[in-house]
């Protein structure tokens, strides 16, 4: 879903830059180093690279793939998860070519801050208080929460991107709304899975270490 | 080899491994933000796009 260049109007590129680097001076300042540095923030950046790289069949016509940023934010907390998707997000538009450079404001706004972050909002409402406190183990709430907040992720990240292709003049609102609604409605569907299945691994994963006292809980190393 | 795979990252990063490795099988068909364009006519089917978009 990554938009490339040409196809969005010199405000819209500069408004959404501004935007995203407010957010993302606001985010680096806020997060502690430590976090940064944990082996597990490197690790997801390289498995959402590797992961955007599937793309598979939703429809007869279309494809899609995974945006991976609220598993980063199961993972690691959402100030992690902005600048790890950032990180992606530049390294695909300059090394791959996935991705507009001119457009990289719109594409860190959409699939790094605001699509992943109300997915997580979203995560974080249905899985109640007692999970966040970690008084109870990964349960089916979880995994309904973990779904709905990948798809929502997913939903979010494609309506950004139809106001802002609609904002550029290139094509009607309602239009282009439906037609990446009905698309990444069906691509959710994956990214939700997605979240389910890899969020539940690596969180029981920590727990199972915790019981054992192997591992602190919350400690990746 | 046990050892190798012990924690957390290393985990994900075999996982990332495996996954490039499924790529290499991904799905040519377009993604969803280009059959959109296709679609209302901003981008044109089968020309040549420099810039892999998706």
């Amino acid at each position: 879903m990554h938009v490339s260049d040409g196809f969005l109007e010199a405000p819209v590129i500069a408004a959404t830059a501004v935007i995203s680097i407010g957010i993302l001076s606001v985010v680096a300042k806020k997060t502690p180093a430590t976090e940064l540095s944990s082996p597990m923030a490197g690790a997801s950046a390289a498995f959402v690279i590797a992961a955007q790289m599937v793309n598979f069949p939703v429809a007869s016509a279309v494809s899609g793939h995974i945006i991976g940023g609220v598993l980063v934010a199961i993972l690691l907390g959402w100030r992690v998860s902005v600048l790890v998707m950032t990180a992606v997000l530049v390294i695909q538009a300059m090394l791959f070519q996935d991705g507009g450079v001119a457009a990289l404001g719109a594409n860190i706004l959409n699939l790094g801050i605001v699509g992943p972050g109300l997915g997580y909002l979203v995560f974080l409402g249905i899985q109640g208080r007692a999970a966040r406190a970690g008084e109870r183990s990964w349960t089916c709430r979880d995994s309904i929460a973990a779904f709905l907040g990948g798809w929502t992720a997913s939903i979010v990240a494609a309506l950004l991107v139809a106001v802002e292709l609609w904002l550029s003049g290139q094509a009607e609102l309602k239009s282009i709304m439906l037609l990446m609604l009905s698309v990444h409605a069906l691509i959710g569907l994956a990214e939700g899975g997605a979240t389910v299945l890899i969020a539940r691994f690596f969180t029981r994963y920590q727990q199972q270490c915790a019981d054992c006292s192997q591992v602190p809980r919350g400690n990746y190393y | 080899m046990r050892r190798l795979f012990s924690s957390s990252p290393r985990k994900l990063l075999l996982i990332a491994l495996l996954l490039l490795l499924v790529a290499r099988f991904s799905s040519q068909l377009p993604d969803g933000l280009e059959f959109v364009m296709k679609k209302l006519g901003l981008k044109q089917e089968n020309v040549a796009d420099p810039q892999h978009n998706d």
